[in-house]
């Protein structure tokens, strides 16, 4: 499982990937979604996952749809367009992240 | 398999049992654990499964707590927002000017007693609106978090007026705000009320446009539940 405070600072850019490549999603289902990517290694808890939504959704990078879905509310979350080109940027500071975090791992290789 | 609505209704009474009085956010608790529940085949939903999922009672709460917790940062930001929204057009200019002018002529028309009162009453009016809705939301049994926390935003700036003004009233214990400190309190008032006004109705703005939103969505939440 590791550590999943590892993980913590890389939590919205996780949820924005992964609705860049759907058109919406719920909940449970982006949970669902970051656990079978990840084999299991990554459980989002809905204290850790919704506050994200909500700081997403504050910056503007998500709109939120409530759908009825016959016997319950649902809310969607989806990318805005500002959330669309903000997830190039997020995703290239992972990328910077992860290389700088190789050097430490493995000092004598890098992937510059 | 999908879970009947007498089973939402089950799961939802079971947090209202728990002391989760807010409906908005046991929707989105309800959802993701039914949605979870609608993935095992052969369920038997009782008091027993819903415990362990929820946990006890703490955990429901800290839950219910830090998802207002987002709650409550995102409406910050978005009330600051419709401010900086609001002053990027000249209407906001004009609301701010308006009320810096009438400050002034109240000043120069009246005495210190009569502008510090003033002032006074506009900060309390300018509340009433907010306050009359809050009631409204506290006696209906659709007690909303998202409306709670933005009504919140609404009565913010006049909370940090209320500290500077407590401390005059600590500098000079014996007299009444009125005795202490005159000019600076005048000076306070003058510069602050306007901005007072503005945060408040960008604030109420905010809270009118959330209140028909999840108005709405409650009326929706009521029709699923009556219709069997």
């Amino acid at each position: 499982m590791g550590n999943q405070k590892l993980y913590k600072g890389s939590l919205q850019t996780i949820i924005l990937k992964l609705l860049e490549s759907q058109d919406k999603m719920y909940g449970y289902e982006i949970t669902q979604k970051v656990k079978e990517l990840t084999k299991g290694k990554l459980n989002i808890t809905e204290g850790a996952l919704y506050p994200a939504l909500h700081k997403l959704e504050a910056d503007g990078l998500l709109e939120v749809e409530i759908v009825n879905i016959g016997n319950r509310l649902r809310k969607y979350y989806k990318l805005t367009e500002h959330g669309t080109k903000e997830t190039v940027n997020k995703m290239a500071e992972l990328e910077t992240f992860l290389n700088t975090m190789q050097t430490f791992i493995n000092p004598k290789f890098s992937l510059d | 398999m999908t879970l009947s609505k007498e089973q939402i209704v089950f799961i939802d009474d079971y947090l209202k049992s728990k002391r989760l009085k807010y409906w908005d956010i046991r929707l989105e608790m309800v959802d993701h654990l039914a949605s979870k529940l609608e993935q095992e085949p052969n369920l038997i939903l009782d008091e027993a499964l819903l415990k362990q999922e929820f946990g006890d009672l703490f955990k429901i709460q800290k839950t219910s707590q830090i998802i207002a917790g987002g709650i409550k940062k995102k409406y910050r930001k978005l009330v600051f927002k419709e401010v900086k929204l609001f002053l990027t057009h000249s209407i906001g200019w004009v609301f701010l000017s308006f009320f810096y002018i009438l400050e002034y002529l109240i000043f120069r028309y009246s005495n210190n007693n009569l502008f510090i009162k003033t002032n006074i009453a506009i900060i309390i009016l300018s509340l009433l609106p907010i306050a009359l809705f809050s009631v409204k939301n506290i006696v209906q049994k659709n007690r909303s978090k998202h409306l709670e926390l933005a009504a919140t935003n609404v009565t913010l700036s006049f909370s940090l007026i209320n500290f500077p003004i407590m401390m005059l009233l600590f500098l000079n214990p014996e007299g009444t705000i009125l005795d202490s400190n005159k000019f600076w309190l005048t000076l306070f008032l003058m510069t602050i009320v306007p901005i007072h006004l503005l945060f408040t109705y960008c604030g109420f703005k905010f809270y009118l446009k959330t209140n028909k939103g999840y108005t709405q969505l409650f009326n929706e939440q009521c029709k699923i539940n009556a219709a069997n």
